[in-house]
């Protein structure tokens, strides 16, 4: 904090309320710098939290009752994205300050790559001291979807499951029913996308193209070198899973880091003029995928991950490949590409075999 | 096949099945290390000899782009195009559409070498 006659001295120099404003900003970035403290963490010390009533501290949270979040009926990431990512973002900003309960009764629809993405994001959650409770979908065959993906593998705290059961989940790898395998990294690691082509090899009926390794690498490299904003390399989350009705193999790589539409630039001038005027965040990735925006680094010979993506895609070494980062929405296969209501901190890179 | 006057590089016998990501710093097994201990001394040698270089890309599981730009890419950033793409000839039954890509890194190659 400042001193006092630093304070006044400070003051006295102000000539204007913009000029007060400024001030006011500059002083309380110094504050948070100063103190190493969150913009949260200040909030609740000055108790300015709009009316919600917040947990103080992390042990706080235990005396609160858990809030109830409804999940949205059509529990799809690529056939509704907007409820999907609203919910996702409640999940995440509620478990900041209270337990929660999550309310999965009313979910009419359940697709696997929503499973992955709501196990990834609650995997990538920074918070304390975090207990999430749920009920079953209504539909018995949702919830013995649910069961069948894993979900419940993936959320239930071991420490709760039988001895047999823990032996049973060694080490990172989890599996239930063999359909699902989650692994978290914040270095590329070729060994892990290894494991996650052999788990699926051994459910796919079919071979396996290579494809799938390049996208596990490409994916995993995206986040390593762009989504940090600092030069500590953002953690990833990846998910593998077979779907047995649909016969298809599915993998997501999550990061919950700046989003690819904060990472790259437009190839060219025009581009760049012409992208900030009329292009919306769909067509950005799309763009993307084409190649006309590049790498942060600035390099020309960097940026080749995402557009060989789509190469790949294209060329049908990978059946599928959907991007969701920031408010862009991209799904090659439905070629549908718009700008979300709701943004998604991160990036979602989700493609089938 | 090898030939007279022509070495072979198999990426998955002499390095690994499994490459990994552009630079050493975003984890193990990159382009960059495979570039620096193994490509480049034999390329030296190669070029020495007057021989050229088979890179076998087949039997690993696959690559990324950046494992194959900043080997190949890179090494055309240090010695230049025309020595590297003159030494290096590629063999790929698994994905033959990736001598295509890796041709096009070499002849694409700017930017300063890392």
């Amino acid at each position: 904090m400042l001193a006092l006659h630093e304070f006044w001295s400070d003051v006295r120099k102000i000539k204007n309320w913009a000029k007060y404003q400024s001030w006011q900003a500059a002083r309380r970035k110094k504050y948070l710098y100063r103190h190493r403290i969150s913009v949260f963490k200040l909030k609740i010390r000055r108790g300015s939290t709009q009316g919600v009533q917040l947990a103080k501290s992390a042990k706080r949270k235990d005396r609160l009752e858990p809030e109830t979040v409804r999940a949205p009926a059509l529990f799809s990431l690529l056939d509704n994205p907007d409820e999907l990512l609203e919910f996702l973002r409640l999940v995440d900003q509620k478990l900041r300050t209270r337990h929660l309960f999550i309310d999965m009764s009313g979910i009419t629809m359940l697709t696997a790559e929503a499973v992955a993405a709501f196990v990834a994001v609650m995997k990538s959650l920074k918070h304390e001291n975090v207990k999430i409770q749920g009920n079953l979908p209504s539909s018995p065959s949702l919830a013995a979807k649910l069961e069948d993906f894993g979900f419940y593998d993936q959320v239930v705290p071991p420490k709760s499951f039988t001895p047999a059961r823990q032996a049973a989940m060694k080490g990172t790898i989890l599996l239930r029913g063999n359909q699902f395998k989650v692994e978290k990294d914040n270095t590329v690691q070729a060994e892990i996308a290894g494991k996650m082509v052999d788990f699926a090899r051994q459910l796919f009926p079919g071979d396996l193209h290579k494809g799938v390794f390049t996208m596990f690498m490409e994916a995993t490299t995206n986040t390593v070198e762009h989504a940090s904003k600092t030069v500590q390399p953002m953690r990833w989350v990846a998910g593998a899973y077979f779907d047995k009705e649909r016969n298809v193999m599915s993998f997501t790589v999550i990061d919950r880091g700046v989003g690819i539409l904060n990472s790259v630039k437009f190839q060219h001038a025009l581009g760049a003029l012409w992208g900030r005027v009329a292009w919306d965040a769909g067509e950005k990735l799309r763009q993307l995928f084409l190649g006309n925006m590049r790498s942060r680094t600035q390099e020309p010979h960097r940026g080749l991950g995402i557009p060989g993506a789509f190469t790949a895609y294209t060329a049908g070494r990978i059946a599928d490949l959907a991007i969701i980062s920031n408010h862009g929405f991209a799904h090659a296969r439905a070629d549908r590409y718009m700008e979300l209501r709701t943004a998604f901190d991160g990036t979602i890179i989700y493609w089938e075999a | 096949m090898e030939t007279v006057g022509q070495m072979t590089l198999s990426i998955k016998t002499d390095y690994t099945a499994l490459p990994g990501p552009r630079f050493r710093k975003q984890g193990p097994k990159s382009g960059e290390e495979f570039r620096e201990t193994i490509l480049e001394p034999r390329f030296k040698d190669a070029q020495q000899k007057g021989e050229t270089i088979l890179v076998d890309l087949d039997g690993g599981y696959g690559y990324g782009t950046s494992f194959l730009e900043e080997s190949f890419g890179g090494l055309a950033r240090i010695y230049g195009v025309e020595p590297v793409s003159k030494t290096l000839t590629f063999k790929s039954d698994d994905e033959p559409y990736l001598i295509d890509d890796i041709r096009r890194y070499i002849r694409d190659c700017r930017g300063k070498p890392k």
